[in-house]
């Protein structure tokens, strides 16, 4: 344990922890202006009649539209805050509490990037930031230049288990065997100049979906081990650039390509700027782990490992169909899906029946996101059968969800004849989600170019 | 420091260029190309059908082949109705009501062809044209008719007529309504004042009214007309070409305009039927479209028929599946190119269906009128209609959209890992 502890508090400089800092909080400031612009504070938290929850997290409440402002407002103050590193854990506590609300707000807005940002700034608030460039060290409030070596190592932790679980999420028959959903994107993008007409071609939906799959579960070694690590950047910044170009997958290549700078020595912004270090010999080191932090840190590694394992050993190998383990598990852009859903409401009383379409109860992004996805049609459901009783009927409410995954044909992903509101969510597996339709998905490009 | 500034600045600008990196919306800011990729250079008007297949060669189909010839019928049935309103009016008989009457129906359907395509500047301006020509289910009967009223009593009609109270519906309702008939529920002062005129007056009345809304009518769908067209406004040329590789966005552009179809399964069929809550009683024959006429079925069978049109690129003469990716360039060929000729040959399917039912319905009379001999707990043929446009949008909305990498309509742009 004592050696553990030593290796851990092993100081190192700290300048990259704070080169760290800075791009962090500039990435979520950008990112706060970038969503208020595209409009879509009031798309996701203001317009919506109803808002989608996390299982467990159904008491999270949406402020009314002055509220959601201020949060976003704090959200990027204390960005800006981070970014300068002033006044201590304050800001990045304050910043965590607000994303973590915003991210709670609607389930609809998951993604991983998001829940990526989330555990940063967990981690933020108990690494030692502030040390080098930033308003505290020059106020005389941080007084190291160095940091213990488990501050760094924590961080590169993180990214690695997101390329890792990301990589093992693509260890399928519908990625390896048929190139999808690969082939699906990038078809369309033949009209591009000079690369258009090979996105046309299966060979190279196959090459990159092999990359995309051996990037992911590799990377990360290649990344750790120092000698591979400069050609391993320069993948990152080619694929991450890739995919950006390739996908709208918003701030998700900026957040690992300029995360991932975190694998370089902890000097390596003093190195680019060709500074030498000023290392003050204070002792004792900031944040230096005791043996009940390491407990903690260990317990974090565990939960960080879990979480994403669950979904390949609690689940029937069906997760992209049921999204039972979809969340919290990394299967960053595992899946193409396109569901039509209809509620079927049948008082109890007459036996009328009425179809209501996902459209009339929900915004459109939220119904996109609902139509794939069984828990959120259970939460829809529910919500129907309180809306009906509140008008005093009491009624049965069947989902009709046609889905299309990877595009295979559509096919029915939940039991029609089931009653949806004597159903509940939980974290075990759900017996009205049907099973997986079996038909193998095909490729959309060609042979050849000729 | 000076690198670590650069670092930031790199920052910032590569998240800024998110900003403009969604994809845009064809405007009307046409971007120059060269007279080589310009299929448009020299005043020519292309043939893209006699090129390989690409998605630019669909969309100029499309607009050139597709669109264009339909925002210049709608221009010239509204002339008619405008002709055919002018010989009521001035006819001392009653002769020219019922040719008037028609003609009104071959304005609509004319327009309904239009609505299954409803993108580009018939939606510019928050939907502008689209609400000023045909704004049903937003319309307000009672509107025109105090309308009518005021203009009466001013001896002149006021040019500021909200759009519910003009266009498609208003005009219907003219021409049909008789005239000591309100769609008021309440009627003012004035309202009572004016049915309580002499026949003849009233007639004059309408009149007045009918021959400036039949104008506002004309102006829109020339205006229409004129954007669209090779000659001015090109839009054609600024969807499929001025977009040089964003073509993703323009078949977005138009897949959004597609989805009218739920709007045809869910206000037009389903709401009547009782299918859905908006109606409260078990049946709502009232709330059909063009009650008056009694054409809703029509207008149905139009924008389907306009769909499938769009779907095989040219209108479906022979056999439907047999048809699929013969013939100018459309959403088959799409679908083909994708290597998904099941898909194809379902929806081609799906879509014959629809038709038919439309079809056959709308020859069966006034929608109204069927819903009201529906007698038993079933709709027969009519929820038969309704399932087969449910079926054709469901494909729409999952394969359709997953081969052809779309999004759903209207959906705002997002990040997506």
């Amino acid at each position: 344990m004592r050696s553990w502890l030593q290796t851990l508090n092993q100081p190192v400089d700290g300048a990259s922890l704070a080169a760290y800092r800075i791009l962090f909080g500039l990435m979520m400031a950008v990112s706060v202006l970038r969503y208020a612009w595209m409009g879509w504070i009031e798309r996701s938290f203001i317009e919506p009649e109803i808002f989608l929850k996390y299982w467990g997290f159904e008491w999270v409440p949406v402020p009314g539209p002055a509220g959601v402002y201020i949060l976003f407002g704090v959200l990027f103050l204390s960005s800006i805050l981070i970014t300068i590193g002033a006044w201590g854990r304050w800001p990045r506590g304050i910043f965590l509490v607000s994303f973590a609300w915003v991210e709670l707000m609607d389930a609809s807005n998951y993604l991983n990037h998001y829940y990526l940002v989330t555990l940063l700034g967990v981690l933020n608030l108990f690494l030692p930031l502030n040390q080098v460039w930033s308003f505290d060290a020059w106020r005389g409030a941080a007084r190291h230049d160095q940091v213990p070596l488990w501050s760094v190592w924590i961080l590169r932790f993180q990214f690695c288990v997101v390329y890792f679980f990301a990589g093992l999420a693509k260890l399928t028959s519908d990625w390896l065997l048929h190139a999808q959903p690969i082939s699906l994107w990038l078809s369309p993008n033949t009209d591009w100049p000079l690369l258009g007409p090979l996105f046309e071609l299966n060979l190279v939906h196959y090459a990159m979906a092999w990359a995309g799959f051996l990037y992911d579960s590799l990377i990360w070694i290649f990344l750790l081990w120092a000698p591979s690590r400069p050609f391993a950047y320069g993948l990152v910044l080619l694929f991450h650039g890739m995919t950006h170009l390739l996908f709208p997958i918003g701030l998700f290549p900026f957040l690992m390509t300029l995360g991932t700078l975190i694998f370089f020595s902890p000097s390596w912004p003093r190195n680019f700027l060709q500074q030498a270090p000023r290392l003050r010999p204070q002792e004792p080191l900031p944040s230096m782990a005791s043996q009940g932090g390491l407990l903690v840190l260990g317990l974090y590694v565990l939960i960080q490992l879990a979480l994403p394992l669950r979904s390949h050993v609690l689940y029937d190998n069906q997760v992209l169909w049921s999204e039972e383990g979809m969340r919290w598990s990394w299967r960053v852009m595992a899946r193409e899906k396109n569901g039509a859903v209809d509620f079927r409401v049948r008082e109890q009383e007459t036996g009328r029946e009425w179809l209501i379409p996902a459209a009339s109860v929900l915004r459109l992004h939220q119904e996109l996101e609902m139509s794939g996805q069984p828990e959120l049609i259970l939460q829809v459901a529910h919500h129907l059968a309180d809306e009906f009783a509140a008008k005093g009927q009491r009624v049965q409410v069947f989902a009709e969800a046609w889905v299309s995954l990877n595009g295979r044909t559509p096919a029915l992903m939940i039991d029609p004849k089931v009653d949806l509101t004597q159903e509940v969510d939980s974290w075990k597996p759900k017996a009205w989600i049907l099973p997986a339709p079996t038909e193998e998905t095909r490729l959309l490009g060609r042979w050849s170019l000729l | 420091m000076i690198k670590m500034s650069f670092l930031i600045l790199m920052l910032a600008l590569s998240a800024c260029s998110d900003f403009s990196k969604e994809p845009k919306a064809p405007t009307q800011s046409p971007v120059e190309t060269s007279a080589g990729e310009n299929p448009f250079a020299n005043g020519k008007t292309p043939n893209p059908n006699v090129e390989a297949y690409s998605d630019r060669n669909f969309l100029l189909n499309v607009g050139l082949n597709l669109i264009v010839p339909w925002t210049q019928e709608f221009s010239r049935e509204t002339q008619r109705l405008d002709f055919a309103i002018e010989d009521l009016c001035s006819a001392a008989t009653s002769d020219s009501l019922e040719p008037a009457r028609e003609q009104w129906v071959r304005t609509a359907r004319s327009w309904a062809k239009l609505e299954a395509v409803n993108f580009g500047p018939a939606r510019d301006l928050s939907d502008y044209i689209t609400s000023n020509v045909h704004s049903w289910p937003n319309d307000s009967l009672c509107g025109v008719d105090t309308l009518v009223a005021e203009s009466s009593e001013a001896g002149r009609v006021d040019g500021r007529i909200i759009f519910s109270r003009k266009g498609l519906p208003a005009l219907e309702w003219l021409l049909h309504a008789p005239l000591d008939v309100t769609a008021c529920v309440r009627q003012t002062p004035q309202l009572q004042a004016w049915l309580s005129q002499e026949p003849a007056k009233r007639q004059q009345d309408r009149c007045q009214v009918m021959r400036y809304l039949v104008q506002d009518l004309r102006t829109h769908a020339q205006n229409l007309e004129n954007r669209w067209s090779v000659q001015q406004g090109n839009y054609t040329k600024t969807w499929a070409v001025d977009v040089g590789s964003q073509t993703r966005a323009s078949l977005n552009l138009m897949s959004d305009g597609l989805f009218h179809i739920e709007k045809v399964k869910d206000r037009k069929l389903a709401v009547p039927l009782g299918l859905v809550p908006q109606c409260p009683k078990t049946l709502c024959p009232e709330m059909v479209e063009a009650p008056s006429s009694g054409a809703g079925l029509w207008l149905v069978f139009e924008n389907l028929k306009a769909l499938q049109s769009v779907f095989y690129g040219h209108p479906l003469k022979g056999e439907a599946e047999a048809s699929v990716g013969t013939g100018a360039y459309g959403i088959d060929d799409a679908l083909l190119k994708r290597n998904r000729r099941p898909l194809a040959l379902r929806m081609a399917r799906e879509l014959d269906a629809a038709v038919r039912l439309a079809e056959s319905a709308a020859q069966r009379g006034a929608f109204a009128t069927q819903i009201q001999q529906i007698e038993s707990s079933t709709c027969g043929e009519l929820c038969e209609l309704h399932n087969a446009v449910r079926e054709l949008g469901r494909t729409m909305k999952t394969e359709f959209l997953s081969v052809l990498d779309l999004r759903p309509p209207r959906v705002i742009e997002g990040d997506n890992d």
